[in-house]
């Protein structure tokens, strides 16, 4: 019996893998078909997830929907943090250290940053000691902000 | 079914905007297809019929831009697949398991990723891996006046289209040496007169030139070099870098080690931070490469009449080789992706008579043999369900892209004026931004882990 069975497993074992692959991706594709292709669904995320996450293409489109760039919203936990967050997306760049995410949302957004709101920000990012960050703020500068930094603290940690 | 699913990865892949946008704008000034024929000679490459198709793409599509441009593509990816599969000799049970195990080593490799990742809208490497397995199959053919005459076709759209495509006549003289007769002599000598009036035109008369060291960077052994840094160090020693190039070609096919001409998997073996994927890649393919030797030798040894795919190794032997030696001026995967469809044929055709070898023995014998190839074609498999990731990854960075350039343009002064780019470029990015694309930061790790960028 052994000796019979045996021999036939190499056959086996090298095809078996590519079949199993080739079930795997006919499930997949009937999936697609139906409009749930699991390695092509998208998760929905809101504008502030999508800053944290480095989204820019969602970023660019939840704007030009007439999404408030700059507004609050729930940065759900294990996303981009441990925790949950309530964070603006150009808070959520600046905790994710990225320069290009509030770039996108400050040339994107239809009304610029004021004067206040560009302060606590260009704040945040002097707490984070983020210069590349520091700098981009700069190029968006209100006429009329300052930099004075009393009482500002970071929503997240 | 393996080939449905990649092509649907790259339906739903936007298009590109490097080295693809501004071909499209190209093509949209352009006043005809035939134009690059008659402007393209000059500077270090001829490639008319490349800007020749991305406007004939452009004016068939009538603004369906993503139908035009992804869907050739998905197209050229299902035809690769059919081309190669219709190259393996499957009679019996063994032949299937080897043919199998030969498509995922063909989706597996990283050559084939080259396929997928990018398109210049078009992806030419992938184009010419298609004319190469044109001319197999018409190798492998019962040939006749046809046979001869599409050898002849495929070899010039080949080389018109990019250097690439001269691996044409190597599949056909190689199968026609190794007894592969369905292109005949006749046919054979024509391709061959061709691929002597290709260099002539070339370089006597349309006295277009070779890659020089100072067009791109390029990696070289733990590091990437940039242009200048290679003037600097190879300038005088062009042989030596260029014998480099040809070597780290080679390997990278034969061990996926070198990758981009960089000993990347290496380096970071040095730094003690070596990702799961680079274990599988080059594991994987070091046992390959030994199977495909080992088998070789036994055949070689055997003394026993050569068959189909005992010729269909001998194709790929030639050009694996003839495509490291093409790949001299710079190493990258891109242009050695014939080669690696190619050695997926040669993985084919070893795997063959190691099944024999491995049912015709005794238990011990098959024992052993089953538990090697028990982990070589699950690591084979795994691979090649990596490529999934590897697009999605790849779709998500362009459709960012074209987020970002409006912003990248204006500010480097290269955003257009004319209403009509503007018009082209709009509609192309709405294209992408509404594309449906999943953020790979969502995935869980270890997909990144095991499957690499």
């Amino acid at each position: 019996m052994v000796r019979r069975v045996v021999p036939g497993a190499a056959p086996l074992l090298v095809s078996l893998p590519g079949a199993i692959l080739a079930i795997v991706t006919a499930v997949m594709m009937l999936m697609a078909a139906g409009g749930s292709h699991p390695l092509w669904r998208v998760e929905p995320v809101n504008l502030s997830e999508a800053a944290a996450l480095r989204d820019r293409a969602t970023i660019v489109q939840l704007i030009a929907r007439g999404e408030d760039p700059y507004a609050r919203r729930e940065v759900r936990a294990n996303l981009a943090f441990n925790d949950r967050f309530e964070l603006t997306p150009l808070e959520a760049g600046i905790a994710t250290h990225r320069a290009e995410i509030v770039d996108m949302i400050l040339f994107s957004a239809r009304t610029p940053v004021d004067a206040a709101a560009w302060t606590r920000l260009r704040c945040l990012a002097e707490l984070e000691g983020d210069k590349d960050v520091s700098a981009t703020l700069e190029r968006y500068r209100p006429e009329s902000a300052t930099q004075v930094c009393d009482g500002v603290t970071r929503p997240w940690h | 079914m393996l080939a449905i699913a990649i092509a649907y990865d790259m339906w739903r892949m936007p298009i590109q905007v490097s080295d693809s946008l501004q071909e499209i704008l190209d093509a949209q000034a352009s006043t005809s297809a035939l134009r690059p024929f008659v402007s393209d000679a000059g500077g270090n490459y001829y490639r008319p019929l490349r800007i020749a198709q991305i406007k004939a793409l452009f004016d068939l599509s009538h603004g369906h831009y993503h139908l035009a441009y992804r869907g050739f593509h998905a197209a050229l990816i299902l035809l690769l697949v059919w081309l190669f599969t219709r190259a393996l000799t499957v009679e019996t049970g063994l032949d299937a398991a080897a043919a199998i195990f030969g498509l995922t080593v063909l989706t597996g490799l990283h050559t084939f990723l080259a396929f997928l990742r990018e398109a210049f809208p078009i992806n030419h490497f992938l184009e010419m891996a298609v004319f190469a397995l044109v001319a197999l199959n018409l190798s492998l053919s019962r040939g006749g006046w046809w046979a001869d005459v599409l050898a002849a076709l495929t070899f010039v759209a080949g080389a018109l289209t990019l250097e690439s495509g001269l691996l044409v006549w190597v599949v056909l003289a190689a199968a026609w040496i190794a007894g592969l007769r369905g292109v005949s002599t006749r046919g054979v000598v024509i391709v061959t007169a061709l691929f002597a009036g290709y260099f002539l035109m070339r370089f006597l008369f349309l006295h277009t030139g070779l890659p020089s060291l100072t067009e791109r960077s390029s990696g070289y052994l733990f590091e990437r070099l940039e242009a200048a840094e290679l003037q600097r160090r190879f300038g005088d020693a062009r042989a030596y870098f260029y014998s480099y190039n040809v070597l780290a070609s080679l390997l990278g096919v034969l061990f996926s080690e070198p990758r981009d001409g960089m000993f990347a998997a290496t380096l970071a073996w040095k730094r003690a931070d070596v990702h799961p994927f680079a274990y599988l890649a080059v594991g994987s393919s070091l046992a390959m490469t030994a199977l495909i030797v080992s088998a070789a030798i036994a055949t070689w040894r055997s003394r026993r009449p050569l068959d189909r795919p005992d010729r269909l190794a001998i194709v790929a032997a030639a050009v694996i080789v003839a495509n490291a030696v093409l790949s001299f001026s710079y190493v990258k995967d891109d242009i050695i992706t014939i080669a690696g469809v190619f050695y997926a044929l040669a993985a084919y055709a070893a795997m063959r008579p190691v099944l024999k070898y491995a049912t015709s023995g005794g238990v011990a014998r098959a024992v052993v043999l089953s538990l090697a190839l028990g982990v070589l074609a699950p690591a084979w498999a795994m691979r090649s369900y990596g490529v999934h990731h590897v697009v999605n990854e790849h779709a998500f960075r362009t459709r960012n892209d074209w987020a970002w350039l409006p912003l990248a343009w204006q500010r480097n002064g290269r955003w257009p004026t004319d209403p009509k780019q503007l018009q082209l470029i709009e509609a192309l990015r709405k294209d992408a931004l509404e594309s449906a694309v999943p953020n790979p930061n969502l995935v869980p790790e270890w997909r990144g882990l095991w499957f690499g960028e």
